[in-house]
């Protein structure tokens, strides 16, 4: 493997580890300031860092904010969704654990991409699911099943 | 452990998706940044009306911003950092590298946050269980054949990781590799 593959292979476990860090420093605040708090909080310290990221980032032309909305309100719900998922997954690590709530969600994840893919929702082809796919969504749930029990 | 928990777990890494099928959709229109922005703004109006609710007919508390340690504050900070990490690795890796990758970071982090900090017993069989989890995964993307069919796991990759799919629209279907390398692009394109 030369060097910068294993940069490359570096950066992607950091961002798995940021993944957990993020979702355990949330729980330690909403421990800290109140569940509710909590989420208000991390979404106002993520709005100022997506402002400057749009500021500095975002040169290309786009089409305007309005007249989207007016097309297709829904798409500016994913927000709205995060506010509650936010406050559940400090809910979750708090009740189960780290590990128990990260294996969980990330099998929560797999099985909407599953649904998703086999049924083309949102517009997306569909995804032929072989014999092999089939298997790994039974390894998992017997994965997840093990870990819980 | 509780069913219950453990469903509510479920259903929460679930919306993850949603979320971010709304946003990558929302980002084919105004861009990556502009939806990121959105979502915030979004996510921090329907935050201020849970405060809101959950406070109703109680004496208002006083928040002590102190109660909390500092750190505790950078988790916001950590997915918009995701994002653009992700913008810059997915291009130059496979779609199982990267996905093992990610997720053998997440469960030894996970695991080492339970045993030092929480105090919880991680046994045996939960790490057991995590290997079969991720083996799964490598046998779910593994009868890759096609290009298309290429195409279509990091287009599903890209929605789990709201990052940005890009395609010249001119010469589509190309191979994965240079729809993600083409620079100066069409977003979005790839799908119908």
């Amino acid at each position: 493997m030369n060097k910068k593959s294993l940069n490359i292979f570096t950066v992607l476990i950091l961002m798995g580890i940021m993944t957990t860090l993020m979702n355990f420093l949330n729980s330690v605040l909403a421990s800290g300031v109140g569940l509710y708090y909590s989420g208000l909080i991390v979404h106002i310290v993520g709005l100022i860092l997506s402002f400057i990221l749009f500021i500095v980032l975002e040169n290309k032309e786009h089409k305007p904010w309005a007249s989207t909305f007016k097309k297709n309100p829904l798409l500016f719900s994913g927000g709205v969704i995060g506010a509650a998922s936010v406050l559940l997954v400090s809910y979750c690590i708090s009740n189960i654990g780290m590990f128990a709530a990260t294996v969980t969600m990330i099998a929560g994840q797999f099985f909407i991409s599953f649904l998703i893919d086999s049924k083309g929702w949102f517009g997306f082809d569909k995804v032929k699911i072989t014999l092999s796919k089939k298997i790994a969504v039974v390894s998992i749930c017997f994965g997840i099943i093990l870990i819980i029990m | 452990m509780s069913i219950f928990m453990i469903a509510i777990s479920i259903l929460t890494g679930a919306s993850f998706i949603i979320i971010r099928t709304l946003n990558m959709k929302l980002s084919f229109e105004i861009g990556i940044y502009g939806s990121n922005l959105i979502n915030h703004i979004a996510g921090a109006l329907a935050s201020s009306i849970i405060v809101f609710l959950a406070m109703q007919g109680m004496v208002i508390e006083k928040v002590n911003l102190l109660n909390a340690p500092f750190y505790a504050y950078l988790g916001g900070f950590m997915g918009a950092l995701f994002i653009v990490l992700s913008n810059f690795t997915f291009s130059k890796t496979s779609v199982i590298a990267s996905t093992i990758l990610i997720l053998s970071g997440q469960f030894l982090s996970s695991i080492l946050v339970d045993i030092l900090i929480l105090q919880k017993d991680i046994g045996l069989k939960n790490i057991v269980g995590a290997i079969i989890i991720v083996l799964s995964v490598i046998l779910y993307n593994s009868d890759t054949e096609s290009e298309k069919d290429d195409l279509a796991i990091k287009a599903q990759l890209c929605h789990r990781y709201r990052t940005r799919f890009l395609h010249n629209g001119e010469s589509f279907p190309l191979t994965a590799r240079s729809c993600w390398n083409c620079q100066s692009s069409v977003m979005g394109k790839c799908f119908k």
